[in-house]
């Protein structure tokens, strides 16, 4: 076959698209199930982040998590929908399937009990999902039983944001910014937690001490941190059924 | 199949491994020739993924193995691409080492894989990793091919490194998020930024050039 014949032309892109192809469908379905083991660590290390400090080792973590967190699914109203495990629910996809209908998401809580795995309730975890500015964002919050107001952490990630810039939000010290700030006002009207403008030099968490629902923002990631905000007023407002009846509760 | 036109002329004796040709292959991309600061390529990764060191050391071995790899892939298949589809072929080679680099950072180091999203697959345009790619191992045996990419890639990780070194120290106080400075020293916001990049690529230019001598043919 001559090299610069239509023939070998044709063979020659056939064979390279059937051979890379081939190969990198190979490597994507053989790392597969380590992909899948680190989006499930990932989403436990989140969860088990929001309340505490995180375990050094992988093994650690899942046992506090198998100890600690018990889950189940509910509704916009609040109510339990019998027979559903967290797990089954992807948040993102969720999300984009009822970007219309908000309300009829299927919404995840995790519980998360005493060191023992007994007693009561300490804490409520409730995802969170939205867009910054590249690429999906995503978080977990964990509010105190106790008020269903106080957050008692944050775990916040992204995907695409840039680095070093809007990619802090998944860094500790922008998480740490937020607890103990509620998100509700003293008349019991749902309020987001707000990134302001600018920030303050590494005093960022005592800067907006003694103000409930203002934590300082991120020098140069003002949309990534717009989309931080409306995270938060969007995913909370569907779990606001579910905290009320809590409050009731009490 | 690999029959070839192009007459392949036999050195007469056997090349050293590391004779001194190929040894200038290997180190003069690392500063005469250096793929950012004198040949201005692949800028944009090095703006967009420095301001912290450890993406950047991932950044940078990824894009080494991407480059050797399919710099000795090209090397072997030169004498069969056909020359009228050749930069689809070599597009196709890069981009299968990329999403198999990729796939590989999302297996075994997810963290920084997250960390790195999108640049990652944006070594596919890299104008550093086609340019060798065309313009040496398309001409050249696998072995000098192989010794012409390891420098390029390693001249940018240098870089790549030097300016997150100075961005992370600067921007964030921080040296692979370690405190360096005390939390009473102002840092520089601008660092954070790909201006501030920009600076700093500019300043290691003028550095380099005041140390080497080096001149721009007028």
């Amino acid at each position: 076959m001559k090299k610069d014949s239509k023939a070998y032309l044709i063979t020659y892109t056939l064979l390279i698209t059937i051979i890379s192809g081939s190969l990198l469908a190979m490597a994507s379905k053989g790392l597969e199930s380590y992909k899948e083991a680190n989006k499930k660590l990932e989403l436990q290390k989140s969860i088990v982040n929001t309340f505490m400090e995180l375990p050094k080792s992988s093994e650690d973590i899942v046992k506090v998590y198998n100890k600690r967190v018990k889950n189940y699914v509910v509704n916009a109203q609040g109510e339990k929908i019998e027979g559903m495990k967290a797990s089954a629910v992807n948040v993102g996809e969720e999300y984009s399937a009822k970007r219309e209908t908000p309300r009829r998401r299927h919404l995840p809580v995790y519980e998360i009990y005493g060191e023992d795995g007994k007693g009561g309730v300490l804490y409520y975890v409730f995802p969170l999902y939205g867009f910054g500015l590249w690429d999906v964002i995503w978080g977990y919050i964990a509010l105190d039983a106790k008020d269903m107001n106080t957050i008692k952490g944050l775990v916040l990630a992204q995907k695409g944001e840039t680095p070093g810039l809007g990619a802090r939000i998944s860094d500790k010290e922008i998480h740490e910014r937020y607890t103990g700030k509620k998100i509700y006002d003293d008349k019991g009207q749902l309020q987001r937690v707000v990134m302001q403008r600018g920030e303050h030099q590494g005093y960022s968490i005592k800067h907006y001490k003694g103000q409930d629902h203002k934590v300082d923002g991120m020098s140069g990631a003002t949309i990534t941190g717009n989309g931080v905000n409306t995270m938060f007023k969007e995913y909370l407002k569907l779990y606001d059924g579910f905290i009320q009846k809590k409050q009731q509760k009490k | 199949m690999a029959e070839t036109t192009i007459e392949e002329v036999k050195p007469k004796k056997k090349e050293a491994l590391f004779s001194k040709k190929n040894r200038r292959i290997l180190t003069d991309p690392l500063d005469g020739d250096n793929p950012i600061t004198v040949q201005v390529l692949g800028i944009c990764s090095a703006l967009a993924v420095t301001a912290q060191l450890k993406p950047s050391l991932v950044m940078s071995i990824a894009v080494i193995f991407v480059m050797v790899g399919s710099s000795v892939l090209t090397s072997l298949l030169r004498n069969t691409i056909p020359p009228r589809i050749r930069i689809v072929v070599q597009l196709a080679i890069i981009a299968t080492f990329v999403i198999l680099v990729n796939e590989l950072l999302l297996a075994f180091v997810y963290d920084t894989a997250k960390d790195l999203g999108a640049f990652v697959g944006l070594i596919i345009t890299n104008c550093i990793v086609m340019g060798r790619l065309e313009a040496f191992a398309m001409a050249n045996k696998p072995w000098p091919s192989f010794l012409d990419a390891l420098g390029n890639a390693m001249g940018y990780a240098i870089i790549l490194l030097l300016v997150a070194f100075f961005r992370e120290l600067l921007g964030s106080g921080t040296l692979f998020g370690l405190k360096v400075f005390p939390e009473s020293l102002a840092t520089n916001g601008l660092m954070l930024y790909s201006s501030g990049a920009c600076i700093v690529v500019g300043v290691l230019i003028w550095a380099q050039r005041s140390f080497n001598g080096y001149r721009e043919d007028a």
